[in-house]
Order: C-alpha cells, then structure tokens, then sequence
C-alpha cells in the first residue's frame, strides 16, 4: 500500500514524483475545479476524449475567421486613414509640382501678381486638402452612424429594450426603474416629440443623454447609461433647459403673476366690468411684463409663483412648530374691551424690595460659608512629606 | 389678561360700531325677525306636541336642539359671506315652573337627569315631558356681526284639546299678568325718551327725561299690585354690540347702564318704610376695588335716544305664602361632588367662554375643543353647535342623533378640562327659592359679610353682597336657603325683548323718531289665556301714568310711536 | 444568632440595643423611686412655675416614705412663707377692687355698637314684617285681570 495519492482524482502512486507529476496535470486541474463544483472526478480516458472534441471544434473555429481584439480593429481602421490620407498628399504634391513646372513655363510678366495668386492658391490648398478630409471623414463616420441607426419606437424603454404597451406605461416604467424623469411635466406639449427626440439620442447617436459619452453601438451606449446611473433627462444649466425648450410650453406659467399688472393697465378701459380682465389679457400681456418676477431680498429667494425658498442654513427656524398667531376676532375684541376686571396681582414695591434684600443676604452668606470652610478645610487625608516625593 | 385692545380700537368697538345707523339697524331688524320666527316655530312645536296631540311629542332637550337648528338654518340666508360673525346669541332654553333660566339640557344627559332626579318635585323639567298648568319659558336669541337680539316668552300649557278650556288661574296666572303688563309699560316708558315731553308726571323728576329709577318704579308697582316679586336677576339694561348681557356676572363690563334686580332692592323695599337709614351699603360698595365704578349698575342713568335695551323681567307670585319673604335664586348643583339638595341635580346645557384666562391645554381633544368654541364666538354656546351634525334636520332620521351623541361624548371629556382651567364658564342653571324673612332674621352670622364664595358665578359687580343692610353674604344665603324647612320653589314667568330708540335720523316713520321693538310684541309673545283676581288699583299716581302710557302707544298719531318687527311669514 | 467573631456579626444594633436597654432600666428605676416630674401635660407639673423647695414643704408637709432626707425647712422660712402669704392675699383684693372700678368707669366700646347696630336693623326688619298695612293696598274687589283668549297663542 503506497501512501502517495490524489483524493481529487482517487488514483494511487507507486513513487512521489508520479504524483507530483500527475499534481501538475491539465488532468488533475479539470478535476480540482470539477470538485470544487461539487462534482464527481472523471478518469483519464473521459478527460482525453472531452480535450480532443474541443480542440476540434477550436480548430474549425479558427480556420474560418480569426477572432478580432478591438484594440486590432482599431488599429487597423487607423493604419487605413493613414494610408488613405498619404495617397491624397501625394496627388497633392504632384498638383503642386505640374503647376510650378507651368509657371516656370509662363512669361514673368506679372511676377507679383502670379505670386500672389499662388500663394493664395498654396494658402488655399492646404487647408482644402485637410478640410476635405474632415468632411469625409465626418461623412463617412456619418455613413457608418445612419447604417448602424437603430430605430427606438416610443413604446420601447431607452435603457432596457423593453416594450410596453404604450407611451405612458413606457415612461412610468422608466420612471420607476431607471429614475428617467421627466421635469416640468406640467408645462410639457410634447411628450412624444421629447421621447423621440432622446431615443434618436441615443440610438442614432448612441450619445449619452447626460455626459454626451459617445458609444460605439446602441448597446454600449445603454451600458454606460445603466452603469452610470445616466438615465435622466439633465436640466440644471441654462442650455440644458434650452435643448429641449422646444416641447415645453411655459406661456400660462407667467400668465398669473401678470394679472395684477393688466387690471392695472386696462383699468381705466372698463372701469365697470372687471370680469372681463381675461379676455383683455393678451393685449396687457403686449404692453407690460413684469421685470422681476425672480428676486433675492437677502433671506430668501422669492419665486414668481409666490413661494419663497429659504437657505437650508436657516432650516432650524424654518421648522419650527409655532403656534399660529391668534387673531381677535370683532366680538372677542369688544368683550376684552369692555373688561374691567383686574386680574393681575399690582406691583407692590415694598414687597418687592424685602424680597430684594433676602435673596442678596442669602447669597452673602453662601459666600462668607464657602471662604471660610476653604480656609479651615484639610484637602490632603494623610500626612506627606514633600521632599520626599 | 392675555391681550389688551389698544384705546383707539376699544373706542372703535365700544362707541363707533355702536352708533344706529341704517346698516346697523338692518342687522338688528334681520336678527329680530329671526329670532321671532323661531320663537313662532318653537311655540309651535310645543302647541303641536301638548295641545294638539300630535305623537311623537317633543320633549325639553328636543325642542332646544330644534330651535337651534332651525335659528341657524334661517341665518343661512341673511349676510352670508357679508359679517364675519353671526349666530346664535342664546340657545334656546325651555324653563319650566320654578327653573329661572338656563334649562337647555344636551341630548346625551337625557338618562343622567332622570336617574339622578328620582324624588324631584320639577317633574316636567326632569322628564322633558311638559304638563297642564307649566308656565313655560322659552328664550332663545341670534346676532349678526354682534347685533343681538333675545326674547323670552311664558306659555302656559293647557290640557290638550283644539282650543283651551278656560284661563289659568291662582298665583300663575298672577305672575304671568304682571310679567306681561310690566313688559308692555316698560317698553313705552322707553319710547317715552324719544319725545320726553310726553312723558306722565309720576315719573318725571323734574328733568324731563327716563331715568333708571322711572324704570324701577313703573316695574316694582306693577309687580306689587298683582302680589308679585320681581325675581333677582330681573334686568332693563343697555345692550352694545356683541355685549348683550351674556357675559353679565363673568365680565365686569365697563361703563354698565341699566335697572338690576336683586335680592338687595327687596331688602331694600321691606325696610324703606321703617325709616332707617344707614350708609353700610355704601361702605361695602367702595371696599370692592377690583372693578372700576363704571362697571357697577346702579339706577343713575339717563336713557337716550340711539341705545338699544334688553328688557328682561321675571316675576314671581306670592299670594300663595302666609309671609313674607325673599325671593332668591340657587344654583343648581352639577353631578359631580355630593348634593344634599334634592330639588334638581343637573349640569348646565350652555358655556360662556371666559377670555380673562390663559392656558396652555394638555388634551388634544380640548385644545381642537377650544378652537372651535373660538370660532364660535363671544356668545354662550352648547356642545351640540359644535358638533358636525349641527344644524339638525327636523324631521331627519335617529342616526343624526347618535351621531349627536357620539361627538358629544368626546366634547364632555375636552369641556372638563376647559372648564376646570376657567377658560369657559358654565352658565349656571337656577331655581327660584323663597325663604321666610323671619328665618334669616334668626339665624345667627357671625362672619357677616367677611365670608366669601368663591363659586359664587355671575353675581354683578357692586352686587356680590345679596344682603347688605343684614349683613348676609352670599355664602351664608346659600347656606340658609338650604337648611331652611320652609324654603319653597316658586313659578315665575319671565318676558324678555329686544327695543331700539331710534333717533328722527334712521326712523323710517318720515322723520320722528320712533322705537323699533324686534322681539316680542303682539304678533309672537302674546300672553296666554289667564285671569288674575288682581288688578292695578287707578287711584294710585304711578298706575295712572302706566295707563296714560298706554295710551299713548296704542297709536302713532298719539305722540308715542312704536314699531314692531314681524316674524317671517313662512316655516 | 451570629457568632461573636462572625463577620457579619450586625455591631451596631447590638450595641445600640444594649445602650438602650441600659438607658431604659436606668430610667424605670427613677420613675419606681419617684424621682421623675410628672409630665408638662400633668396637672401636678410645676413645669413653667417659679420652683422653690421650701413652699412645697410648707403646703405639703415632708415626703412620705424615705426615711432620710435632705430637703427640710426650717422655722424662720416658714414664718417668711407665712408673711408673704399674707401679703399676697392682701394685694389681690385690691387688684380686684380696682378692676371692678374701671369696668365702671368703661364707654360702650366700638364693638358693641355695631352690635346695637345690628340690632337695630334687625329690629327694623321685625317692624317690617309685623306690619300688614303696606300688602293693603291690593286691589282684590274689582274684576280681575284677564289677558288672552281661548286660542293657542
């Protein structure tokens, strides 16, 4: 009975280096992994025979297309422009060189002239080329972007690819599950629009709606979205709100506040009948908006509205429960006026002033007794001697 | 006090909301029309419920909670959105017999009042149920932006049928002759002031105008001829914006214009005669320092033309009683603490609330309890206004009661805190009692008018000795109206109306002055059919003044012109 | 019961127990042989009187009993007590004469007027009451007033 064994593989060895060289086997590793999957080892023969069908199979593999890192494709792609844009400079070169060989051919008759011309034309020539490149290269990059377009229908979630049954549970969804809102949706016209508008976003541009990351397909694109967290319609900065001003309409926003100042205006119109002050708005709302309808006063941010936004500094005071402050009504007021009942207690200053002259005698006299027990009291419990501390 | 209203708002609230002008005087006529129709619809309910038999009747505690209702039903209609308060001024109350004011039992103590009252001699008042012979006193009043108006009426109940048998009669029907007459004479001796050259001679001191003692003479004559003793409590006075006297005994109310009755006047008149004179009453007087003099009634006053007055008279017959005695007024004790009275053991239907006292309340159900009652106004009020159900329908179903119930249930447990923190003073319910002169003559008072009582409520200010000349306080009273054997309840009626003196320049009779009576009168507080042998003796100077008053009023054309305001037509 | 070297051995109660005991012997031993005054609320206390041995001897003769005893009085004290006792019952004859003389010469005091006061008013009220002529004047001859009619109001 030899002690060298592999309990993985349940196999006995005659010597040590049998084992260990069976130890450092694929074999063995297949094994140990199956294990750790808690799964029955499988001898030698069924290993082999496993090995050969997939080196099999990964010959087929590779003798039709060759896998492809990205980092390959890339390069490739750039090793293309490369040459691409050598070819160009030098047809560009040899333009260049027919048309001085031209010149040298013309009289010099107007040398100054010619000479501005052409370093007009060599001026222009340089940056045609390269601006030529750019327009292709945006058109082509174009090309490639229309041909990869994938078309979002509205009823289709911008970040999962979920389809709903329509627009509304669509965004409800997104709401919910992704944080997709939408803002100001009081004052929104055009949801469909809006919707259409970031899904071509997203799926023609494959552009992050909140970081504009571009991504190279729709899916690396909703990758990024989902993993960062970027599934919302960005609305803080003034161009922001201006992207998608379009769908809004925020006309009846500024319609209240306006009110007071056109039954100013077309007051001295129609002095009898105020109710019509609606119907004149359109023609107030011409003549006088008002100018500040947003303003700071030091504390806090008046809005158009009329809701005034405090610091958050100051949201101890805010908070408070106070008691509302009650209001004396007519009759209240009337019975309290009419009391003559005293029910306060009048000043006695005698009183007062004997009262006055106890507490001060009693704090005297706490003094004088605390002095006089630090005085006479022995702090230390037992005797020491200093120096010999 | 919490708050104090700064002088140019009190003279604002005091004087210039006082003045009669016509839109005040609109305020006043719609009030007193309200007020009549609803004295008209709950006079009705009790003719349809004793008189004519119509089952179910309605007992005391329904018919209140329905002359609620239908006061604020009919003020839905008048100055909506228009005054910022109005409602009811005093919740109707049915006083039966001896029971002087303040009966308007909640629904929900209908069993309480019954299990405790077992023995009670007020049987009517007790079960709710009315009898034949009650003399019934049905007040109620409603204010629109403070103006008020009150009235208070007697009926006498007959045994059913579709028309009486015959008049009442006995001491009853003494009371209610002199309550009526009284009534009627004060009124005119009031329109007398806006042409004071009519005024009889008997009652002219010389300075050609209506005094208070003039008002005192006319009702305490009155009262004397039919052997009647004008009730304590009895008043004429001056009534202001949303000061209409129900705050009377809580607030000392500042400058204070009117007649009181007390149990002092009686004592007053047993001994005017013998010729003593002594100036203790004086002395007492001044002593009291805590309200200012303007606070204190007294007969000193000069009615004018442009107040409004609240006459409201009581009266109780003694022609029944061997001797003679006072007529007092005992509260009656509330269910909690030990009664050893076994008249009646009740606690009180209507609350005042009392603005001089501040606390912070630790109940929730109290404090949203206060807030509401503050919503309600400066008017007493019972628990049942409160309430969500309120207005009740008339002819709703049995869940609006339960519900009534239910809410009540919780109010019963904030108004105790309420109450016990003096926010809110009940507003007591009172028998009339008379003791014999002789028993308080015996009795011994050693503390004379030292002792005090501290729970005494409602005694006026000035007033707060009932007995001055003997020295009786008002703790010694109580004590002897308690242990007297002889002491006796007594019926009393009471007839209480709203007038206003308009000037030549808001009366709408072309320019004369005239008096604008929005409660009572002819077409609601008609007295009932009764007869009493007595009769005002024509010898007498001040007799023949009341009839000359009389006649003067009985048509405008005469000099006295008087205006009543009718109840609404229909229900 | 602990032991006496216990160490939980409760040392003050012990003691204080036995101090009290001691305390309380010594105590009824003096209240057997009499020697405690009897108690303030006790009509025989002396306590807040002048105490002087001698006039206890002269009113109540030597203490029965003990056979010897220090506490004797002798003939000139008694003759002193006797004098003053003498002079004493002199002077409060004439403390009594002078008060019966000034209660005399005594004006009726603020009290009693409000009493006679009082009185007087009451005597008012009696007058009052007996007095039957003032409800005379009741008109009960004529017809009566009769308000109403046989209708509901």
């Amino acid at each position: 009975m030899s002690s060298y064994t592999c309990n993985g593989c349940e196999l006995q060895f005659p010597s040590g280096d049998d084992q260990r060289q069976h130890m450092k086997s694929e074999w063995h590793r297949y094994n140990l992994k199956r294990r750790v999957a808690q799964l029955a080892p499988i001898p030698e023969s069924v290993f082999n025979s496993k090995v050969q069908a997939l080196s099999t199979e990964n010959n087929n593999d590779d003798g039709k297309h060759k896998q492809l890192t990205k980092k390959e494709i890339r390069r490739r792609e750039k090793e293309a422009l490369l040459e691409r844009k050598k070819e160009l400079l030098k047809i560009a070169h040899e333009n260049a060189a027919k048309n001085i060989q031209k010149e040298e051919q013309k009289p010099e008759s107007e040398p100054q002239l010619e000479e501005l011309t052409k370093s007009k034309e060599m001026e222009t020539s340089k940056p045609e080329e390269s601006e030529l490149t750019e327009t292709q290269l945006a058109e082509k990059l174009m090309h490639e972007k229309i041909s990869n377009r994938v078309d979002i229908p509205l009823e289709e979630c911008l970040f999962c690819g979920k389809r709903h049954y329509n627009l509304d549970i669509n965004t409800e969804h997104m709401l919910k599950s992704h944080g997709f809102f939408i803002p100001e949706q009081k004052y929104l016209v055009d949801k469909p629009g809006l919707i259409r508008y970031i899904s071509e976003k997203i799926g023609l541009g494959n552009i992050c709606i909140i970081c504009n990351y571009q991504g190279r397909s729709l899916e690396a694109v909703r990758q990024h979205m989902l993993a960062k967290r970027h599934c919302r319609i960005p609305y803080d900065e003034e161009d922001e709100k201006l992207e998608i001003s379009d769908f809004y309409d925020f006309t009846n926003s500024y319609g209240e506040p306006q009110q007071p100042v056109v039954v100013g205006t077309s007051g001295d119109a129609n002095d009898e009948d105020w109710e019509d002050v609606d119907e004149d708005q359109d023609e107030g709302s011409d003549q006088e908006l008002p100018e500040e309808v947003l303003y700071h006063d030091g504390i806090e941010l008046h809005l158009p509205t009329g809701v005034k936004v405090g610091h958050r500094s100051l949201m101890k005071y805010y908070r408070q429960n106070l008691k509302p402050e009650s209001e004396v009504t007519e009759g209240q007021g009337t019975v309290m006026a009419a009391e003559t009942r005293k029910m306060l207690q009048p000043y006695d200053r005698r009183n007062v002033q004997t009262q006055k002259r106890s507490w001060q005698q009693e704090t005297k006299n706490k003094k004088q007794h605390d002095k006089k027990s630090a005085k006479h009291k022995n702090f230390q419990p037992h005797y020491r001697d200093q120096l010999l501390q | 006090m919490s708050l104090t209203i700064s002088p140019k708002d009190s003279e604002l609230l005091l004087k210039d909301k006082n003045i009669l002008q016509e839109s005040v005087l609109d305020k006043y006529r719609t009030a007193g029309q309200v007020t009549q129709t609803a004295l008209k619809y709950v006079t009705g309910l009790i003719n349809q419920s004793y008189h004519f038999g119509k089952e179910p009747r309605l007992t005391i505690p329904e018919l209140c909670i329905l002359g609620d209702s239908f006061m604020i039903a009919r003020l839905e209609q008048f100055y909506k959105n228009k005054v910022n308060e109005r409602g009811i001024a005093f919740p109707t109350a049915i006083d039966v017999d001896s029971v002087a004011q303040g009966w308007s039992p909640e629904m929900d103590d209908v069993e309480n009042i019954q299990s405790r009252n077992k023995n009670s001699p007020l049987e009517s008042t007790v079960t709710g149920i009315l009898r034949a012979g009650d003399l019934v006193k049905i007040t109620l009043g409603v204010h629109i932006d403070g103006y008020t108006s009150q009235v208070s009426h007697t009926m006498v109940i007959y045994p059913p049928g579709p028309q009486p048998q015959g008049p009442l009669l006995g001491g009853k029907a003494d009371a209610v002759a002199a309550g009526h007459i009284a009534m009627e004479s004060v009124v005119s001796l009031l329109a007398c002031a806006l042409t004071p050259e009519k005024l009889p001679n008997a009652l002219n001191d010389g300075s050609r105008s209506v005094q208070g003692k003039a008002i005192r003479l006319v009702v305490d004559t009155i009262a004397r001829s039919y052997d009647c003793c004008v009730v304590p409590g009895s008043r004429v006075r001056r009534i202001r914006r949303f000061l209409a006297g129900q705050n009377e005994g809580i607030v000392a109310e500042r400058e204070f214009k009117g007649v009181v009755w007390t149990e002092s006047h009686q004592e007053e008149q047993l001994v005017s005669n013998t010729g003593i004179t002594d100036n203790q009453e004086i002395a007492l007087r001044t002593k009291n320092s805590v309200t200012s003099e303007t606070a204190v009634p007294s007969d000193d006053f000069t009615v004018k033309a442009g107040e409004v007055y609240l006459i409201d008279i009581r009266m109780c017959p003694q022609s029944e009683l061997d001797k003679k005695g006072l007529v007092t007024l005992q509260d009656v004790d509330p269910y909690t603490g030990k009664s050893h009275k076994n008249d009646l053991v009740a606690r009180s239907g209507a609350y005042v609330r009392d603005y001089a006292h501040s606390y912070h309340l630790k109940l929730k159900t109290a404090r949203q309890l206060l807030t509401k009652i503050d919503r309600q106004g400066v008017y007493p009020f019972k628990l049942s206004h409160v309430s969500q159900v309120f207005p009740l329908d008339v002819n709703g179903s049995s869940e609006q009661w339960a519900s009534l119930k239910k809410d009540l249930k919780s109010y019963r447990l904030g108004m105790s805190e309420i109450t016990n923190n003096y926010l809110c003073v009940e507003t007591p319910i009172r028998l009339t009692k008379w003791v014999p002169w002789d028993h308080l003559l015996k009795s011994t008072n050693q503390n004379g008018t030292l002792s005090f009582d501290a729970t005494a409520p409602l005694s006026l200010p000035g007033h707060e000795v009932p007995l001055p000349k003997l020295g009786v306080s008002s703790l010694k009273l109580k004590s002897i109206v308690n242990s007297c054997p002889e002491s006796k309840l007594l019926p009393i009626s009471r007839e209480s109306s709203t007038v206003l003196l308009c000037g030549a320049d808001v009366s709408s009779n072309g320019g004369r002055p005239e008096l604008l009576r929005i409660t009572g009168g002819s077409k609601t507080c008609q007295a009932s059919w009764i007869h009493s042998k007595f009769e005002l003796n024509s010898q007498d100077p001040v007799v023949q003044s009341i009839f000359q008053l009389a006649q003067l009023t009985e048509d405008r054309r005469f000099g006295i012109s008087i205006r009543e305001t009718q109840p609404m037509r229909e229900h | 019961m602990p032991s006496k070297n216990s160490v939980n051995k409760p040392k003050l109660t012990e003691n204080l127990r036995h101090k009290n005991h001691a305390l309380a012997r010594k105590r009824a031993d003096r209240e057997r042989k009499g020697l405690i005054n009897p108690p303030r609320s006790h009509e025989d206390s002396k306590s807040g009187q002048a105490r002087s041995e001698s006039v206890d001897l002269y009113l109540k003769g030597a203490p029965q009993g003990s056979a010897v005893t220090t506490k004797t009085l002798s003939k000139k004290c008694q003759q002193k007590i006797e004098r003053n006792m003498k002079y004493a019952e002199k002077r409060k004859l004439l403390t009594d004469v002078q008060a019966k003389l000034e209660n005399e010469m005594d004006v009726e005091d603020e009290n009693q007027t409000k009493e006679e006061n009082k009185r007087s008013v009451k005597d008012a009220f009696w007058s009052a009451l007996e007095d039957t002529q003032s409800s005379a004047n009741l008109c009960q001859e004529g017809q009566g007033t009769t308000l109403g009619g046989p209708i509901y109001p």
